[in-house]
């Protein structure tokens, strides 16, 4: 038990104290009440705390003590200047300070901890965008800052010093705070080593940090100093298009080529009644006239215009009487019912019977043939029903059953058609075979 | 926002409401016609089309037959519409047919061939100094248009006053303020859901409020909306010199340069006005369908507003809804709070309306997501509205003290067939009834005594 | 491009991007003249200017041996309008237009002395294409496109496969493609486009009128078209070309792997590589020929 206790005892030893959390500012003067007498008790602790929060402080106390005067009237000013700040006499501060230029060391503000904001706020980030100097001084600016309820505090311009320097002791001694002792306190008796043990610990700092590499700061701030997630996409999911020859695709007609001259349609011909050069002549005047007198006057004549939309208009009607009110009714359910069945069953019949007709090819066996030519004659047998129920439909019908049936009789010709060539080129065949193997 | 047209209505309403005589005088001008022609719902503007080489009526029934069935009302608002701005006039013979009104229609089918000429030809560069880019008239449009909202609802906080009298000025706040008593004037209900709007509406608004005003002032409403037409021609970005304009409309473009649509400019000779795209876009936002603009606001689920802006007018405006937290120079941060939305609803402010307000004003990154706005707030702020609906007063009379119980339940009776009982307690032979049945009431209890 | 901000959408704003045939072959056996035709069309542009400030036209000129840009609203319109739209929209148009057929007269002469007589439908069609996939990926604001196509040439075969992947493009990204035929033969493949991507395929009867048309017709928006009933022809014709000579048949060969077509029969697919079966018979293989006939 001893020994644990001694273990710990000594650990607390090797252990640096910090700074007490308390601030300066809360070290309460005394006053007995009576007179106008105020007394400031300032230990040793809190002259380090003193020095290390107020650097103006410390520094007049290296130049002034002992040369000019003692330490006593060192911090009997110091505490008096202090005393003048708190009560917020703002008259009398100014007052005596005008008469004694080492008070007024205390009361003005800390350059020291000024140039050291500054270095401070050029020592931050660059990609944080904080416009510099400014970053903290929002408050300043009207129409900015902290406010509830729509309710704007207002700024009382005579406390606004206070204030600020309110903040910038709170913000100073939380630095220091976490700053840490660097000044072991062995040394307390000394106010004057003290003093200079802290300025040698505070040099040594600051050439570490000067040190610092400016590089990766440039590094930092070439690196984006956007915010990606407001930035758009970088950039759009492209697949290459990959056409071999560009050309083949939009300008030319390759087709062509192979087409050759093998295929004299008779569009072709009408078209190609002028040469090239006549053909591109003469759509160069058509636009060089078009230049000179612009657009003609009407456009269209009215009588046109009315009979066009006249037409257009019956075209319509009727395409809204073919399909009904109701666009999933298809033609059929307009046709009398005996029709519609029978339309159906014959396109069902001839379904089944162009299947059997094109799988029984080729005909390689008596049975297929005989099979085939039945087929035929049953499907020639349903084309001439067609034909039939076609005739017999009210004019306004047979248009859509032949509209219907087309299909139907297409697909039946293309089979016959089929049936007939194999039967001619068969007959012919065996007519050779005959010839050649037996004669 | 549906609500919202309530009170932005539509322009052409007003033009339509003219009388027959300003509106023939109105066709006369090409431009009007155009402007017209594109304020029209699609179905009208593909009607007039058709029917712009035709002579003669057509059949009603030849018109409505290309109509489909989910289209019927459609066509039925595009017609009246036509009808109502004289563009087809009706004629019954045997059956209904229309025609063309024929000044708009040799009109159009002048400016289909011959192309909108403009009504007045820029000035040269060499005279005019420096002309503002059309990023800087934009800024400028629109901080002219702050600054007169900003006057409008608070004229304390408005940085620069406008040259408006102060009579004009009340006319444009008589719908949207209250004033009670001595108090200063609060933003009305209807003000709330103004300042909800988008720009373009707004400035229908305002529009609107001065073209029916200006009888009062001597100016004929015919000549100011074909000036604002005619106005909504012109390049923006160019200039344009100010003695082409009658003396009348030296007067109006004043206002309208307080309003952000044109900026005034003064050379060493001559004076111009440089149209900015408010006013250009005029007859655009004359239709009543959809626009946009580039959001500004993202919501989180955390009930979080922030909102990229640097106008105070945003700022006002998210103040209505939420508690601002903190501003910064380009960012206000807010927080959509219990208490901040039962100060909207008192306001007459709805749920619905912050909930398309957030949206509309989504910005780009957020919009692109659905929904824009987070599912939790807005239910939310639907729950806390409903909250405050779960109350209903209904003015009620107190009946009580009866002499008798059948006296009381012949009262209970007669009210209950009267629908007009809101509670009773037999007990205690106490019953409240509806204030309209409370003269009935009385007869009748007068007759039982 | 407007600024961002002050991008403003209604419903019915819409692109229109114009195919113009410029064909020399086709209008000089045309009835209706090249030059009435232009006026009809330059009123109709016009026209679809009026309706809505936000709208926008590109035209593009389809010709024999290249296709181009001629025409771009949204170019010109920050351009000071000087004497009026409809002058800056012609002298612009027919400038481009001219130089547009000198180029395209001098390419012919270089490719061949084969006389080409379509126009390159396939062409201007990706171009269109194209042109309305930048403006889809502009930003989310942008007007409703659409393609109309004003077609007089025949349909040249050998372009199917190009212009049926246009189609099937533009039916991915919901263009409609509206088609007005005004040759003497109807065009299956502006039927098959029109019909494929839901837009209009009409051929006007009486070619003095077509002005008429393009207004009651193609000048409708498509937020309109969903109250509208708009022509439709009777029947498509959905017969294909081949893709060994171009052909347009109506029975072929399909190759079961990637469905291209073949006019003959092939021992490979030239498309796939896929060697095919032998049949049990030559002359006889119609086992996997497939029918395209018209629909009705």
């Amino acid at each position: 038990m001893q020994k644990l206790l001694d273990n710990d005892s000594s650990r607390k030893s090797n252990q640096r104290v910090g700074f007490k959390s308390v601030m300066i500012s809360d070290i309460r003067p005394l006053t007995d009440g009576r007179t106008n007498k105020v007394t400031f008790s300032l230990t040793p602790e809190i002259i380090l705390q003193i020095f290390a929060e107020k650097p103006a402080v410390h520094r007049a106390f290296l130049n002034l003590v002992p040369k000019k005067m003692t330490e006593m009237e060192f911090w009997t000013k110091y505490c008096r200047a202090e005393y003048l700040n708190r009560t917020k006499n703002v008259h009398a501060a100014a007052a005596e300070a005008a008469e004694d230029e080492e008070l007024a060391l205390f009361l003005k503000e800390d350059d020291i901890l000024a140039t050291e904001v500054r270095k401070k706020i050029r020592r931050v980030d660059p990609t944080l965008d904080m416009e510099a100097d400014e970053g903290d001084d929002y408050m300043h600016l009207p129409g900015h800052g902290i406010f509830r309820d729509g309710s704007k505090e207002l700024n009382e311009s005579q406390h606004d010093i206070y204030r600020r320097t309110l903040l910038q002791d709170l913000n100073r001694h939380a630095a220091v705070v976490l700053e840490g002792r660097t000044v072991d306190v062995e040394m307390e008796d000394n106010t004057r080593a003290v003093a200079e043990a802290l300025a040698r610990s505070k040099q040594g700092k600051e050439g570490a940090d000067g040190n610092e590499k400016n590089e990766e700061k440039l590094d930092r701030v070439s690196r984006s100093t956007t915010l990606e997630d407001l930035q758009p996409p970088h950039s759009l999911p492209l697949a290459p298009l990959s056409i071999k020859d560009a050309r083949d695709y939009f300008d030319s007609q390759q087709g062509n080529t192979l087409k050759t001259s093998g295929d004299p349609s008779g569009k072709m011909e009408s078209l190609s009644s002028l040469s090239t050069q006549e053909a591109y002549g003469s759509i160069r005047d058509a636009i060089s006239e078009m230049k000179s007198m612009v657009v003609s006057d009407p456009i269209i004549k009215p009588e046109v215009a009315l009979k066009v939309f006249n037409g257009l208009t019956h075209s319509i009607s009727s395409i809204k009487y073919n399909h009904g009110k109701n666009p999933r009714e298809s033609v059929l359910d307009r046709l009398p019912t005996v029709t519609k069945e029978k339309l159906l069953q014959h396109w069902t019949c001839i379904q089944e019977l162009l299947k059997h007709f094109w799988s029984s090819y080729p005909i390689t066996t008596p049975y297929l043939y005989a099979k085939v030519s039945r087929l035929k004659d049953a499907m020639s047998n349903i084309y001439r029903q067609l034909e039939e129920m076609k005739a017999s439909l009210q004019s306004d019908l047979r248009h859509q059953v032949s509209l219907l049936v087309r299909p139907m009789q297409q697909a039946l010709d293309a089979a016959i058609q089929h049936h007939d060539a194999d039967l001619q080129k068969r007959s012919a065949k065996s007519c050779e075979e005959r010839l050649n193997g037996y004669v | 926002m549906p609500q919202v047209k309530i009170i932005a209505k539509n322009f052409m309403d007003m033009v339509a409401s003219l009388t027959a005589r300003d509106l023939d005088n109105l066709y006369q001008n090409p431009f009007i016609c155009e402007a017209i022609l594109r304020s029209l719902p699609p179905l009208a503007k593909k009607y007039v089309l058709q029917m712009l080489y035709i002579e003669g009526s057509v059949l009603a029934k030849s018109m409505e037959e290309w109509v489909l069935a989910d289209g019927f009302t459609k066509h039925r608002v595009a017609i009246d519409r036509l009808v109502q701005l004289r563009i087809f006039s009706e004629e019954k013979k045997k059956e209904t047919s229309y025609r063309l009104n024929q000044t708009f229609q040799t009109n159009l089918q002048k400016h289909l061939i011959y192309g909108g000429a403009l009504p007045r030809e820029p000035m040269p560069s060499n005279v005019t100094v420096r002309l503002p880019t059309l990023e800087e008239l934009e800024t400028y449009a629109l901080g002219q248009w702050q600054c007169f909202l900003l006057q409008l609802i608070s004229s304390t906080q408005a940085e620069k006053p406008t040259n408006f009298s102060s009579s004009m000025m009340k006319v444009f706040q008589r719908g949207l303020l209250t004033q009670r008593d001595k108090e200063s004037p609060r933003l009305s209900e209807s003000g709330f859901q103004f300042l909800l709007m988008d720009t373009s509406a707004q400035l229908w608004y305002i529009i609107r409020e001065y073209i029916s005003n200006s009888q009062e002032r001597g100016v004929n409403q015919a000549d100011l909306i074909s000036f604002l037409l005619e106005l909504s021609f012109h390049v923006s970005g160019e200039a344009y010199n100010v003695n082409t304009l009658s003396e009348l409309q030296k007067n109006m473009i004043k206002d309208f340069a307080d309003l952000g649509l044109i900026k005034l400019q003064q050379g060493r000779k001559d004076s111009w006005f440089i149209p900015t795209k408010l006013a250009t876009s005029l007859s655009i936002s004359l239709t009543d369908s959809s626009s946009r603009k580039e959001g500004f606001v993202v919501v989180e689920t955390n009930f979080r507003i922030y909102a990229y802006s640097t106008s105070k007018l945003h700022c006002e405006i998210l103040r209505l809804f939420s508690r601002i937290e903190y501003q910064l120079p380009n960012l206000i941060v807010g927080a959509i709070t219990k208490e901040s939305l039962y100060n909207a609803f008192d306001n007459g402010i709805t749920a619905d309306q912050i909930i398309a307000f957030l949206q509309q004003n989504a910005h780009p990154r957020v919009a692109e997501r659905v929904p824009s706005v987070p599912e939790n707030v807005c239910d939310q702020i639907r729950l806390w509205e409903s909250d405050l609906n779960r109350v209903e007063a209904t003015p009620a009379y107190f009946y009580d003290e009866f002499p008798s119980r059948d006296v009381f339940e012949a009262a209970c009776d007669y009210a209950r067939d009267r629908s007009g009982l809101l509670w009773e307690d037999s007990k205690k032979m106490r019953l409240a009834v509806k204030a309209e049945t409370h003269t009935h009431m009385r007869e009748f209890l007068r007759g039982q005594s | 491009m407007a600024s961002a901000p002050s991008k403003l959408y209604s419903d019915d704003v819409s692109l229109v991007v114009v195919l113009l045939d410029t064909n020399p072959f086709f209008w000089t056996t045309s009835t209706l003249s090249f030059s009435h035709f232009l006026s009809h069309v330059l009123a109709f542009l016009n026209a679809i200017l009026t309706l809505n400030q936000l709208n926008q036209v590109v035209i593009i000129a389809t010709g024999c041996n290249s296709c181009d840009y001629i025409y771009d609203s949204s170019k010109t319109a920050n351009q000071s309008f000087g004497n009026g739209r409809m002058p800056t929209l012609c002298t612009t148009l027919l400038q481009n237009l001219e130089e547009f057929m000198t180029k395209d007269e001098k390419l012919g002469i270089e490719e061949a002395e084969e006389r080409i007589t379509g126009s390159l439908l396939s062409g201007s069609l990706s171009m269109a294409l194209c042109y309305i996939q930048r403006v889809f990926r502009s930003g989310s604001l942008h007007p409703q496109p659409r393609i109309l196509c004003l077609q007089g040439s025949p349909d040249g075969p050998e372009q199917y496969v190009a212009i049926m992947n246009a189609i099937f493009s533009a039916q991915r990204s919901m263009v409609p493609i509206d088609s007005c035929y005004i040759g003497a033969q109807n065009s299956a493949f502006l039927q098959q486009a029109s019909y494929i991507t839901g837009g209009v395929h009409h051929k006007p009867q009486q070619l003095d009128g077509l002005f008429q048309y393009l207004l009651t017709i193609f000048a409708t928006d498509l937020h309109s078209r969903s109250f509208l009933q708009l022509p439709k022809p009777v029947g498509v014709d959905f017969r294909a070309s081949c893709f060994c000579h171009k052909n347009t048949i109506d029975m072929g060969y399909i190759c079961s792997v990637c469905l291209s077509i073949f006019c003959t029969r092939h021992k490979e697919c030239s498309t796939c590589g896929s060697t095919f079966g032998h049949a049990q018979s030559d002359d006889a293989s119609a086992t996997n020929r497939k029918r395209k006939a018209p629909d009705s």
